[in-house]
């Protein structure tokens, strides 16, 4: 069964990270995604989002279903505007912060995803594209 | 609460959490952190699998933080802690 779904959310509170994470539950169920794939997709948007909310004071979720032969998945791209990363190689580490916290989420996001591209220019703003099989 | 009550333990029931993550992680381990400063030890309970899957995944360590699987094991558990622990009356030794 082949679901056209495409979806923009906004990120500018707390509260759109309860709401983006509920709808991104919410299609990914639609798709059969089993339940712990389901989870870590949610975990992974629930880290990017909240990097988004918290260094770049927000931005937006473009959550879309894809197929690619026969694999079907959800991909979600996060744009915002902020401030970008200098050094994203640094980002990606275990362990890295510049606020005081864990430094586990861009780093951990890419463990729970099948694909994980991050684009930043410094003063424009940072793109970071995630991609889950429904089975992967 | 830990201080206005006198509790020696604290319970923390996440079965209703479809997601833990980072920013979670962080908060439960603040508490338990507080907590075991105020002489109380925390216990988490009836984490998910697929949370718990997903939290390895993530790489999130909940270090100082006991997980039992539902209420009642993690009662347990601060029960048979609490009664492991050295008598708090201190004992003079005459000798």
């Amino acid at each position: 069964m082949l679901m056209t779904i495409k979806e923009n959310m906004a990120i500018q509170q707390e509260r759109d990270l309860v709401y983006c994470r509920n709808r991104v539950k919410e299609i990914a169920a639609k798709i059969g995604m089993g339940v712990v794939n389901q989870t870590k997709l949610i975990t992974a948007t629930s880290e990017i989002a909240r990097n988004m909310l918290r260094y770049a004071g927000g931005g937006n979720v473009k959550v879309e279903v894809i197929t690619r032969g026969k694999l079907e998945g959800l991909q979600l791209v996060f744009e915002d505007s902020g401030p970008g990363i200098p050094d994203i190689n640094k980002a990606m580490q275990d362990g890295f912060t510049t606020g005081n916290t864990l430094g586990l989420g861009l780093p951990g996001a890419k463990r729970l995803v099948n694909e994980f591209a991050i684009e930043s220019v410094v003063g424009k703003g940072t793109t970071v594209k995630i991609l889950k099989w429904k089975n992967g | 609460m830990v201080y206005d009550t006198g509790a020696s333990g604290v319970l923390i029931d996440i079965s209703a959490l479809s997601i833990v993550d980072s920013f979670m992680g962080r908060i439960i381990g603040n508490i338990a952190g507080m907590s075991s400063i105020m002489d109380a030890e925390t216990v988490v309970v009836g984490m998910q699998p697929a949370v718990a899957i997903t939290l390895i995944e993530l790489g999130l360590p909940l270090a100082g933080v006991h997980t039992a699987l539902n209420v009642e094991r993690g009662m347990a558990l601060l029960e048979s802690r609490m009664s492991a622990r050295p008598d708090d009356t201190f004992d003079a030794d005459d000798d």
